[in-house]
């Protein structure tokens, strides 16, 4: 066949074809995701915690309450630490934060050896028994801490089940009143 | 032998009629063929897409972690053509690009009210139709998150081909 022959099929080939590329559209999307630290903490349970103190109390010091809530946690990053802190206690008459210490424990009572007890501070980090000013609750590697993904690296969700708080420094001489104090949960990466 | 000059004046004559002949019947068809053109009109069948943007940001905050799936997005493609259309979507890549090797199907998208479905590499008919102008049709997209696999970072798919083609 003659080149010139060719260079007219070539083009007429080229002709019927090019309708046929534009016969469709196409376009594409790109999704990107940032993904920040987030790390949430709640506590659920009884809102107010209310201690009734009684003359049995006040000779011992002490009142505790048991497995009154949990602390509900979800993070994407580890290591983190729960921080527990409240306000003073409103005693206006009775000295500063009138000496009554707030504890807070969490774990099933075979645990409560005494030792698990943490002192939530006042916002005030009174010096004479608040010398951080900060309660904590570690963060993974116990026992009682449930991680969905069932290898406790503190990723994910979990609970800290069975919180506990006690009031010490109970005395007779606190004047008879109704005492409050509010108690605030944080979550921070370490 | 010579030609006469009767002859010759004879013959000259013809050639002429002959010459005036063509004139009259040739020149106009030649003349028509040039000033009156025909005109032919080649329509193929087309088809044009257009997206209203080109990627899709997605931020979640700790609901959507704790929902286990960000806000939706919707994303509008406009469909034009003046035949059947079908218009489809298809993953390009098995994983996202990021901290970990997120699927691709993470990304799930709806077309209308119908559920949800995750995107896979291979084509699937979002929305079908007819001949139209700038028809719009919105694709929602949402993402599948996990606490313990989504650690903080970026993440990116590149791309998701959407395409409008024959049925």
């Amino acid at each position: 066949m003659k080149p010139h022959l060719l260079l007219l099929l070539a083009l007429l080939l080229m002709l019927t074809v090019a309708p046929a590329a534009r016969a469709s559209g196409t376009d594409s999307v790109e999704i990107s995701v940032t993904i920040n630290e987030i790390l949430v903490v709640e506590y659920v349970g009884d809102d107010p915690v209310e201690f009734d103190v009684t003359a049995d109390d006040l000779n011992e010091h002490s009142k505790a309450l048991i497995n009154q809530g949990s602390i509900n946690w979800w993070s994407n990053t580890a290591p983190w630490t729960v921080y527990v802190k409240r306000t003073c206690w409103d005693l206006e008459n009775y000295g500063e934060d009138g000496g009554v210490e707030l504890q807070v424990k969490y774990g099933p009572p075979d645990y409560d050896n005494g030792q698990n007890w943490q002192l939530v501070g006042c916002e005030d980090h009174h010096p004479s028994y608040d010398h951080d000013g900060e309660a904590w609750v570690e963060p993974y590697g116990f026992p009682w801490v449930f991680s969905p993904d069932g290898d406790d690296d503190g990723i994910g969700n979990g609970t800290f089940t069975g919180i506990d708080w006690k009031v010490k420094k109970l005395d007779w001489n606190i004047p008879p009143d109704t005492y409050t104090c509010t108690v605030t949960f944080t979550i921070a990466p370490d | 032998m010579p030609m006469s000059g009767n002859r010759l004046a004879r013959s000259l004559a013809q050639f002429a009629c002959i010459a005036a002949l063509l004139v009259f019947i040739g020149l106009p068809a030649w003349a028509d063929s040039e000033d009156d053109p025909d005109f032919y009109l080649s329509v193929p069948g087309v088809r044009a897409l257009k997206l209203d943007r080109t990627s899709l940001q997605f931020t979640p905050g700790a609901q959507e972690m704790e929902a286990g799936w960000t806000q939706q997005q919707v994303l509008l493609a406009r469909v034009s053509a003046n035949v059947e259309w079908a218009l489809k979507l298809s993953g390009t890549v098995g994983q996202w690009e990021g901290p970990w090797d997120k699927p691709v199907g993470d990304i799930h998208w709806k077309c209308g009210g119908g559920g949800y479905t995750a995107l896979t590499l291979t084509e699937a008919v979002a929305a079908e139709g007819g001949p139209c102008n700038q028809q719009t049709v919105p694709l929602h997209f949402r993402i599948r998150l996990d606490w313990a696999n989504d650690t903080p970072g970026e993440y990116t798919y590149s791309y998701i081909l959407i395409e409008v083609t024959q049925p």
